[in-house]
């Protein structure tokens, strides 16, 4: 045998060699994936029909959650109500702690929601609000909503569900609009039949606070419980 | 012996930041902003870690961030409902494990199939991935809808929010891959192939690399990696967003270019990536502990990354 042909045949063995360590090294890195799957399985297989079953069965179903909601937790939720006689008294010494103290935020967000309570005299009646001037003078004017109620002040002031407990963001924006509704409802309504100018209400409401200037003068809420007198 | 002190640079730079920083500002010293810092940089080094192996390929790879996404949304929606098959009429409900393994699969084939762009296609890398980033997103929001994906329970969540050892998870996880891909860089065949095609692809193809392959591998790993930073985000937040890691592919680039390595291939090292992510890392955390405007922020980076740059040009005329 000559020296090149030697050559050829030691160069071709160690490439089988190189081969063969590569294809143990795969087979074996596959062999640990499959027995991974075999103790840890990948997914489960189901009918679908058992599966429409079930998702019939949890469909979200929001304006019935948003009933149910109102309901049981509305209660605890007026409970934690402040005063927006001590709100104002902070505000006036440092803004910044009506944030921290009686604020609630969504994650990094810098607008925050607000749940308060207060009484006072109605002062005008108008198609979408009417304007409250407040019983503690110092605390000034509010406007109460008498329209259509939009945006998430109710869902994220009064904070019944979180983000989080819900499958996706759809289900948390379809349940603050059926909050929303709940309060037009239940609230808003009675409340536009009793406004009148010089009766007395006593009010729990909500509010969200993007902008400290514009947001305070008035402060604008969507009442969630109301008690009109004369 | 240049060469091994401008590999101390990055080191350099990062010593004299915090040691600047810790003097400014008393919270930047503290062990609780550090394992902060560390959890911030372990998505960035995932990334980074991918993409300094297509650098020293002589490629780049702009679709990391897309990936991220997609990876991020398939794992999240495989979670929170079954994937139907109705031509055999059953859905197959993925366990976490399976989803996570369903998420870094779909990192792989979308890093398969930037390799397969640039080297089948012969598709510039720049173009290829470009494309793909667009791909990556718009499939994201086909899955998702364009809404985000929440409520993931805790088995998935203690990948992004959990610790071990007092440490983050993530961070574990990210210094892993690290280390395990600068060990595939210097002491296997593959990395010294990667660091020969970056340095003269000609030379490689007359050697009798298989270049080719070799090249398509480094898009499926950083594809791969992309989907486990996705995973480590969706995680950490407990929510997949349709709009998560837009942007990411430029911090990535950015750690992998103040690293040291060189964005013609073939000259770096992931270690030097790793300083460079925590660079990028501490000067984000400093800034904001110091009150710096977000504005300005984004303007020290850029001249950071700059000055990174101009090093590295200077560098390459010296030798």
């Amino acid at each position: 045998m000559s020296a090149s042909t030697a050559t050829t045949v030691a160069q071709q063995s160690s490439r089988v060699i190189i081969m063969t360590q590569k294809w143990i090294t795969g087979a074996g890195v596959g062999v640990v994936f499959l027995a991974l799957c075999w103790w840890f399985p990948l997914f489960r297989i189901v009918k679908l029909e058992t599966l429409r079953e079930r998702s019939k069965a949890e469909t979200f179903d929001a304006e019935s959650v948003a009933a149910e909601l109102w309901q049981q937790e509305l209660p605890n939720a007026l409970s934690r109500a402040a005063s927006l006689s001590q709100v104002s008294k902070v505000r006036a010494e440092d803004p910044a702690v009506v944030k921290e103290r009686y604020g609630r935020r969504l994650g990094i967000s810098r607008a925050y929601f607000l749940l308060v309570r207060g009484e006072g005299t109605i002062i005008s009646v108008g198609h979408s609000t009417l304007n409250v001037s407040l019983e503690d003078a110092a605390a000034g004017d509010v406007e109460l909503k008498l329209g259509p109620v939009l945006g998430n002040a109710v869902r994220d002031s009064v904070g019944f569900v979180e983000a989080s407990q819900l499958p996706n963001a759809q289900q948390f924006n379809d349940l603050g609009a059926a909050l929303n509704r709940q309060v037009e409802t239940s609230v808003i309504s009675p409340l536009k039949e009793q406004a009148k100018e010089g009766r007395r209400i006593t009010f729990v409401g909500c509010a969200q606070i993007n902008n400290e200037q514009r947001d305070w003068n008035p402060l604008r809420l969507v009442p969630i419980q109301v008690s009109v007198s004369d | 012996m240049r060469e091994r002190l401008a590999a101390f640079q990055p080191l350099l730079a990062l010593i004299i930041m915090v040691a600047v920083l810790s003097v400014a500002s008393e919270t930047f010293r503290t062990s609780e902003n550090g394992a902060n810092v560390l959890r911030q940089i372990s998505v960035n080094l995932c990334l980074s870690t991918g993409m300094t192996l297509v650098v020293l390929s002589g490629g780049i790879d702009l679709s990391v961030g897309s990936v991220l996404a997609l990876s991020g949304a398939i794992t999240a929606g495989l979670i929170r409902r079954p994937l139907e098959v109705p031509a055999a009429g059953v859905a197959l409900e993925f366990t976490v494990w399976g989803a996570v393994v369903a998420g870094i699969s779909a990192g792989l084939l979308m890093g398969l199939f930037n390799g397969l762009a640039v080297t089948r296609f012969a598709l510039p890398p720049f173009v290829a991935t470009l494309g793909t980033l667009s791909i990556a997103r718009g499939l994201t929001y086909l899955w998702t809808g364009g809404a985000s994906t929440t409520g993931l329970g805790t088995a998935f969540g203690w990948m992004g929010t959990g610790t071990w050892l007092r440490l983050p998870v993530p961070v574990w996880i990210s210094v892993g891959v690290a280390m395990l891909f600068w060990l595939v860089s210097r002491r296997t065949r593959f990395g010294r192939y990667v660091y020969a095609i970056g340095g003269n692809e000609r030379a490689a193809v007359l050697s009798g690399l298989r270049v080719q392959r070799v090249k398509a591998w480094v898009y499926v790993i950083a594809g791969g990696l992309a989907g486990l930073a996705g995973l480590l985000v969706t995680a950490r937040a407990d929510a997949a967003d349709p709009n998560a890691g837009t942007g990411y592919e430029l911090d990535s680039i950015a750690a992998v270019v103040i690293g040291g390595t060189s964005l013609s291939g073939g000259k770096g090292s992931v270690v030097g990536t790793i300083l460079g992510c925590l660079i990028i890392g501490v000067l984000n955390n400093g800034l904001v502990m110091l009150q710096v405007s977000p504005f300005w922020q984004q303007v020290f980076k850029g001249v950071v990354i700059l000055v990174a740059v101009a090093i590295d040009r200077a560098g390459g005329k010296q030798d």
